[in-house]
């Protein structure tokens, strides 16, 4: 999915951008957005006051600052969301590598849920590998479905049932992840384990190689040795009757008969 | 005429899986094979629009296709990058898509028998249910792909879009739209609607159901 396809409705309802990434990081334009949407840049820190709904602030975290803001630095922006508000959140870890944990704190502590969580397509930009959509709320909303792009979120309302099917899809999720989880432990470890057997074969390969080549280069040098012609030529003679030795040694010496 | 029992239905689809080409096997045996390849083509067009045309291959949508015969949209669908699971009650049929592979897992299964740890983003079952002929089994059919479902996950089958219940010949039994509705709609699935093939005539489509709760 590219980036102005993660929310079919992602500027309903917005009427400024708010982008807090690095001045050198320029991912506003991959968001494609409405002419009336107002776009203005800011930082992380800055003593701006709230953020009111109809904002959609756009960051990035990541593993490499200054391009990317430490998820710490993130609570701060987080506390001046107000009800409504939403933060597009890029991420430039691998979805593999997302430090979850990292995130999860400061988005609790500030009343934000992440509503969507998409991959984004490699080839779309580099370097940034998820988004997530976040929103300040006061009552828990039911999320996105996957990779749809689609906003049909469910008709939580003031019902509890969408609420507690995702609560208890969590905790049933969670209890099946286990035994796979603790799977891909085993088998990360056992391709760990054939990575290195393989390094030890390549590196035995490379060793046996050498020998093999010191071996032939031995071997030709006795091939081409005086004494092994002359031993050949010796065990050759009785069986070549008519060929005298002497013919043999004029042979093995390279000397040429001169004619008379 | 009567209807096929559930062993007569499930030797004459076996029979059917291992006589039949790759396409009219699954497909509409009125139609020859290179027509077949439009019918097949027009209904992933259809399945393209109700998935959604969006896949990735690091965190790819879960897909069950729920009767899938020889595999055909199994793979077309595991080609856009979906992890997908095919399950046939025919032994030829598995046979064949394992044989065949091309990304999907396949099991033989019923589609009231298929039990799994994990949900779907999306449970599919293209001219399916209509030939599950006992309306016991049929409900439990439809019941167990929709429990598959996840929150916000999507439940896609196909039957005729017109109203009521109707017998055609001996191994088809349609029932019509609102049979769908009032099964699902007390396990919270929203109705997108039923989208017909239109294809030479096909009285057939999609009902699409999106779980809200």
């Amino acid at each position: 999915m590219r980036l102005h396809e993660v929310d079919e409705r992602l500027f309903d309802g917005v009427h400024e951008v708010v982008d807090v990434t690095h001045p050198e990081v320029t991912l506003a334009r991959h968001l494609r957005m409405p002419a009336q949407v107002r776009y203005r840049r800011a930082g992380t820190a800055e003593p701006e006051g709230d953020l009111d709904e109809g904002v959609l602030v756009l960051a990035l975290t990541g593993p490499n600052p200054p391009a990317h803001t430490d998820p710490d630095a993130l609570a701060p922006l987080l506390h001046r969301l107000r009800p409504g508000a939403r933060l597009l959140l890029l991420a430039g870890w691998a979805v593999a590598d997302l430090p979850v944990h990292r995130l999860l704190d400061p988005l609790g502590a500030a009343s934000c849920q992440v509503i969507a969580a998409t991959p984004l397509d490699r080839v779309a930009i580099r370097g940034v590998h998820a988004t997530l959509l976040v929103e300040r709320v006061d009552t828990v909303v039911t999320p996105r479905p996957h990779l749809t792009g689609s906003a049909r979120a469910t008709d939580a309302g003031q019902s509890p049932v969408p609420l507690l099917r995702m609560a208890n899809e969590y905790v049933l999720t969670d209890l099946v992840t286990r035994p796979a989880r603790r799977r891909l432990a085993e088998l990360a470890d056992r391709v760990a384990e054939l990575d290195r057997q393989l390094a030890e074969r390549d590196a035995r390969l490379a060793e046996t190689e050498r020998e093999l080549a010191g071996c032939r280069s031995r071997l030709a040098a006795v091939e081409s040795s005086p004494a092994l012609r002359m031993g050949r030529l010796l065990l050759a003679g009785p069986r070549q009757v008519g060929q005298g030795a002497g013919a043999g040694l004029r042979r093995v010496l390279g000397r040429q008969r001169t004619p008379r | 005429m009567g209807l096929l029992s559930a062993a007569e239905a499930g030797k004459y689809w076996d029979a059917r899986h291992r006589r039949e080409g790759e396409l009219r096997s699954g497909g509409d045996v009125s139609f020859d094979e290179p027509t077949n390849e439009m019918f097949h083509v027009r209904r992933l067009a259809l399945l393209l629009d109700l998935v959604g045309e969006h896949g990735d291959p690091v965190a790819p949508l879960f897909v069950l296709d729920a009767g899938c015969g020889k595999g055909w949209f199994s793979r077309a669908l595991a080609r856009f990058g979906h992890q997908v699971d095919g399950i046939d009650a025919s032994p030829a049929a598995v046979a064949h898509c394992r044989a065949a592979g091309g990304g999907p897992r396949y099991h033989e299964s019923t589609l009231s028998g298929w039990r799994s740890p994990w949900l779907y983003d999306v449970v599919t079952s293209v001219d399916v249910l209509f030939h599950v002929l006992d309306d016991a089994e049929w409900e439990s059919s439809l019941r167990n792909l929709a429990s598959l479902v996840r929150l916000g996950g999507r439940l896609i089958v196909s039957d005729h879009g017109e109203p009521g219940d109707r017998i055609h010949g001996d191994y088809q039994v349609v029932r019509g739209p609102d049979r769908y509705r009032a099964l699902l709609a007390p396990d919270r699935f929203h109705a997108e609607g039923w989208r017909p093939y239109r294809f030479r005539g096909s009285p057939i489509g999609f009902h699409a159901f999106t779980r809200i709760g």
